[in-house]
């Protein structure tokens, strides 16, 4: 009854301190916010709204698109000059849309190669797609000759398609140091090229367009001289971080944060107990009718509750402004939620019952919190660091409180590994034990 | 039965011996002096007495029952106001007092009586929801004296408790301790107010280096000082000291000037004074030595305490 006194008083006097509220929460949020972005641009998402983007160049030679000869393309509708040429830019038009449906891509269309090197220069667009002059000729040779085995094997060593976008007259330029995703645009564009290509194909086929004539509605195969010019998608403007992708980036990133930031809670316990060692109440608690353990579940349990509100905020505040998924099972986070919070707050006081001065928890407190944070995989997610290093984090309760959490926090289709998540639990009481019965032990002493 | 009785007490940190065999008793309604130089024990025979620290040996004794620190009732029979001031700044006097009151088990009716009772008794009913922390020195004082008070003890232990306070503060918590001692609680004073002490205790201990040097009324230890007879004369001559040999000893007051000191302790209290000074007087006269003044020199507490623990500075 007396511990709950003392923990009432303590959450009085901390909620009447800012400090624990910038620390606990304003911090950890402003750091989400900063390396969220940070990590988008690694990735190569836009920083600004995590979108990457694409611009794409309608170099196509239209003049020299003519219509049909006599006896090209036998058994397919028989197109003039415009028909074909419509159907050119419907093919560079479709290319473009097949992209921009895709989540976490922008895609625009540039006037010219020049103007879309200047926009990568200038960092607009991470990436530019040239479709060159040839483009539509060389589909059209490939429709004249056709040869579904280039279509069905494109590695084929004498298929047309074999050097990949430039056996199409197409190519690729990214920003410097954005070659990988370059490479990734490239495959992409040539997927969906081949498939609008097949399409096109097809519904040129009268039989298959009698079949699919819904489908083929967009391509030019009867002259209809008032069709306007195909023209673009235009992209959605409010499209931002919402999709898998970058939501993905929190994912990774929130979690760790929201452990480091919960051991923070070792800097605000300590300087409590210190307060209450300095203005002499710690004495006063001590000749009270209270036992030891009683005063120090009083010091704890406040902390204890306001790491719990913090964690929750903080996945809250993933969830609602980053979008971040809580996993297919989200229940799971409270057991662990519970554990963390139960380890950082008996560090704090193993901690609490070491450092004597304020300046010492600036000093020793701060080099435990931020170490064991960067050897935990707090700061830099699990998967990038070296094993070494994952090695040195497992005596460090954080390694178990992000493992767990990053079991728990995947992607809504994959099942967390109970086992992972309860045996981190497991060991995360293991750590609160050992610290607890530490910190009850110096505290007796520091008696005598 | 004495309410606190402490016996043979002695407590060592490493090599250093802090108390060393210190006994004494407290009545219950007693007033009971604790002096001693810094770093002398007192402190360390306190924090014994309340339970912060465990003797090597030695007993303690308090209301008939050996003490025993584990023991909450025992933990209800004291009171501590501590040299610190052990408030809450954050927090305001009634929430300080209603926090250490429910630490001590007070609930509902009562609660509320004895923070009421303690605001009086301290003179912050006025103040009581405002933020201690804006108190002046005096006003924290008589908080931290009114926390202690709270749960109605039977032995009540002050350390320094009016150290850095205005005099109006000071009387209003010297009347506060008198107050309580009229109520029947027992009380340890340490200070190093001597004047405050003389004021308040009838019996005082003086301990230095661990060790009890004296404990007794404030009357017997008094005694053995002597009131002096002090005689301002001008420049001895013409064999001035040699004539009153055995008769006057020849001192110099704060401003340099020649004194005779005529002792008066318990051993020489049966003198002819008239006869003494009728002896001086003439001896004066005969050596043409001016008398500019007479006046007496009252023992005290001050006097005695640096009689038993010397000027030597302490740290």
């Amino acid at each position: 009854m007396q511990a709950w006194e003392i923990a009432k008083k303590d959450l009085l006097l901390q909620g009447r301190d800012m400090r624990a509220l910038t620390v606990l929460i304003i911090l950890p949020m402003i750091f989400i916010t900063i390396l969220g972005m940070t990590f988008g641009k690694l990735l190569g998402w836009q920083a600004e709204n995590q979108i990457l983007k694409i611009a794409f160049v309608d170099n196509i030679d239209y003049p020299s698109i003519q219509e049909d000869g006599e006896g090209q393309r036998e058994g397919y509708f028989h197109l003039d000059a415009d028909q074909k040429k419509r159907n050119a830019r419907q093919l560079f038009v479709n290319m473009m849309n097949s992209l921009q449906k895709r989540d976490g891509i922008k895609v625009e269309e540039v006037e010219s190669t020049e103007a879309a090197e200047a926009k990568i220069a200038k960092g607009d667009v991470a990436v530019a797609v040239l479709v060159g002059p040839e483009f539509f000729k060389r589909i059209d040779d490939y429709h004249d000759g056709i040869r579904v085995e280039d279509l069905m094997d494109q590695d084929r060593p004498d298929g047309k398609l074999k050097e990949g976008l430039s056996a199409l007259d197409m190519s690729v330029t990214q920003r410097k140091g954005f070659e990988g995703t370059g490479s990734v645009v490239e495959q992409m564009v040539f997927a969906d090229t081949l498939r609008i290509i097949v399409s096109y194909v097809a519904c040129t086929d009268p039989q298959l367009h009698r079949r699919n004539a819904a489908k083929c509605k967009e391509w030019a195969v009867e002259y209809d001289k008032d069709a306007p010019r195909p023209t673009p998608d235009v992209p959605d403007p409010n499209k931002k971080a919402g999709d898998a992708k970058t939501s993905a980036v929190y994912n990774k990133i929130v979690p760790g944060l929201t452990v480091m930031f919960v051991f923070f809670l070792i800097n605000i316990m300590a300087r409590s107990f210190i307060a209450e060692r300095d203005i002499g109440t710690l004495r006063r608690l001590r000749i009270a009718p209270l036992d030891a353990t009683s005063l120090l579940l009083g010091k704890v349990l406040p902390f204890f509750l306001i790491s719990i509100v913090q964690t929750t905020i903080l996945f809250s505040a993933g969830k609602l402004i980053f979008d971040m998924t809580l996993g297919p099972e989200p229940w799971l986070l409270v057991p662990t939620v519970l554990c963390t919070s139960l380890a950082a707050t008996s560090l704090g006081l193993l901690v609490s019952t070491i450092v004597k001065t304020d300046s010492q928890v600036s000093a020793y407190a701060n080099i435990v919190v931020i170490g064991m944070a960067g050897l935990s995989g707090c700061l830099i997610p699990r998967d990038l660091m070296p094993p070494n290093m994952l090695l040195m984090g497992k005596p460090m309760p954080h390694s178990w409180a992000v493992i767990a959490f990053r079991e728990i926090l995947v992607e809504d289709n994959v099942i967390p590994d109970h086992h992972v998540v309860f045996q981190s639990c497991a060991i995360l009481i293991g750590f609160s034990l050992i610290y607890f019965l530490i910190g009850v032990y110096n505290f007796a002493k520091s008696k005598q | 039965m004495s309410l606190l009785e402490v016996q043979n007490l002695h407590k060592s940190f490493g090599p250093l011996k802090a108390v060393d065999g210190v006994s004494f008793h407290v009545e219950a309604g007693e007033i009971f002096g604790l002096l001693g130089p810094n770093g002398a024990g007192k402190s360390t025979t306190m924090s014994m007495i309340a339970g912060l620290l465990t003797p090597n040996s030695g007993e303690i004794r308090l209301d008939g029952k050996t003490f025993d620190p584990t023991d909450h009732g025992f933990r209800r029979l004291l009171g501590v106001v501590p040299q610190d001031l052990a408030i809450y700044p954050e927090m305001s006097a009634r929430e300080n007092l209603n926090f250490f009151a429910r630490l001590y088990g007070l609930r509902g009716e009562n609660l509320k009586k004895q923070i009421d009772l303690s605001l009086e008794r301290t003179g912050l009913g006025s103040r009581a929801d405002d933020s201690s922390g804006h108190f002046s020195g005096g006003m924290k004082r008589r908080l931290n004296f009114g926390i202690a008070l709270l749960h109605s003890p039977k032995l009540l232990i002050l350390d320094e408790p009016t150290v850095g306070v205005d005099p109006q503060s000071r009387a209003h918590l010297l009347d506060s301790v008198r107050k309580a001692s009229d109520e029947g609680m027992a009380v340890i004073y340490a200070s190093h107010y001597m004047e405050e002490v003389q004021a308040l205790c009838k019996r005082v201990a003086i301990i230095d280096h661990g060790k009890m040097l004296a404990c007794d009324t404030l009357t017997n230890l008094l005694s053995r000082l002597s009131t002096d007879l002090r005689l301002r004369i001008g420049q001895p001559q013409n064999n001035l000291m040699k004539r009153l040999a055995g008769i006057a000893d020849l001192k110099t007051n704060d401003e340099g000037q020649p004194m005779l000191v005529i002792g008066q302790n318990a051993q020489q209290k049966d003198r002819d004074l008239n006869a003494t000074i009728a002896k001086i007087l003439g001896i004066l006269g005969e050596t043409g030595t001016p008398l500019y003044a007479l006046e007496t020199h009252e023992p005290n507490l001050e006097r005695l305490f640096l009689q038993m623990t010397g000027n030597k500075l302490r740290d």
